[in-house]
């Protein structure tokens, strides 16, 4: 995707004015340690040690705002509160591990349009928090999406009476609802399933008491994360007469992949059910 | 080695000037400084090597 991001700077994680409030701290406390416990000639040539390795750091902590090291929180600020330029496009990082339930592109795109050269604090507060996704490794995405829902309140508030935006709003919304309620495998969707027996499909009931080729898809809606097929048989009456687990490795976000593998169908199974279920550490992947 | 020389003649020189306390305290001193130099000097690479990136 083209197009540049919104700026509003990096997040106030670290900056320039906590750094140099640490140094002098601690170059205080090593002065008074000095003056207290030693305190002749030695103890001068420490203090004064001490005071040159924090003018030192002083200078150093100096260059590396200058680098930009430090993030800077004046323009966060200045960003938060003026105008910063029209939101051309709304990048998100082209990471293959990221839930295609975390993409906005469109929805923020549709509300960014809307407000053209001065887009609202509530919507670069909204963009930041979204960009600090893409850093996060897998395991701590959802509780960053869980921030995320509450920056969306705001931006919320302000599309009131705006159709179109209201609903794109709602969009994020219900993603972003569906992402931190569900586990990684319950967003597993497994599509064409069937029995087959020499290449054609066919029913349950038909294959009963032999071999037959199970063949499915599931689809990743979530972010890359294992997965786990159960395969129930069951009789007439809906008891469960045979149960086989089939783990299939790695999928991708927003990627299918394929099971083609034999199964023994039990001679009173009348229906099968399969279902996405918590992956195991300890079983061996299919050879798909 | 000529890191370890400083410190064995520091602490020597200290050692003979101020006693072992002192001697003490100055070298857990020196390694402090030589920590946080070190630090310092990282996390100006680590911006130089940004800037250059960017």
């Amino acid at each position: 995707m083209s197009g540049s991001d919104i700026n509003v700077g990096p997040l106030p994680e670290q900056n320039l004015a906590a750094f140099l409030l640490t140094v002098g701290g601690v170059t205080v406390a090593f002065i008074a340690v000095f003056v207290f416990t030693i305190g002749d000639a030695v103890g001068n040539i420490f203090i004064w040690t001490a005071l040159g390795v924090g003018l030192i750091t002083v200078f150093v902590g100096m260059t590396l705002d200058l680098l930009g090291f430090f993030d800077n929180e004046r323009a966060v600020l200045r960003d938060r509160t003026e105008s910063s330029g029209p939101v051309d496009a709304i990048e998100f990082a082209a990471d293959p591990t990221v839930s295609p339930l975390l993409d906005f592109e469109a929805e923020l795109q549709t509300i960014a349009d809307a407000y053209g050269e001065s887009p609202p604090s509530q919507l670069t507060t909204f963009v930041e928090e979204y960009r600090r996704i893409r850093d996060k490794g897998v395991g701590s995405r959802a509780d960053a999406a869980g921030d995320l829902r509450a920056s969306l309140n705001p931006l919320s508030v302000i599309v009131e009476g705006e159709e179109a935006l209201e609903d794109a709003v709602a969009q994020i919304e219900q993603k972003l609802q569906l992402y931190v309620s569900s586990a990684p495998y319950e967003l597993f969707e497994i599509e064409e399933v069937g029995l087959y027996v020499d290449g054609s499909r066919t029913a349950v009931q038909d294959v009963a008491g032999q071999q037959a080729r199970i063949k499915l898809e599931v689809h990743n809606a979530g972010d890359t994360a294992k997965a786990e097929i159960r395969l129930r048989f069951r009789s007439t009456e809906g008891v469960v007469v045979r149960r086989e687990f089939l783990p299939m490795g790695e999928i991708a976000a927003d990627a299918t992949k394929q099971l083609d593998t034999q199964v023994y169908v039990p001679s009173v199974a009348a229906r099968m059910q399969v279902e996405s279920v918590r992956p195991s550490d300890d079983t061996p992947v299919l050879d798909l | 080695m000529l890191l370890f020389g400083a410190f064995a003649v520091g602490a020597a020189l200290l050692l003979e000037t101020g006693g072992t306390q002192t001697a003490v305290v100055g070298l857990a001193f020196g390694i402090t400084i030589g920590l946080w130099l070190g630090h310092l000097l990282s996390m100006l690479d680590r911006a130089v090597g940004d800037q250059v990136a960017a």
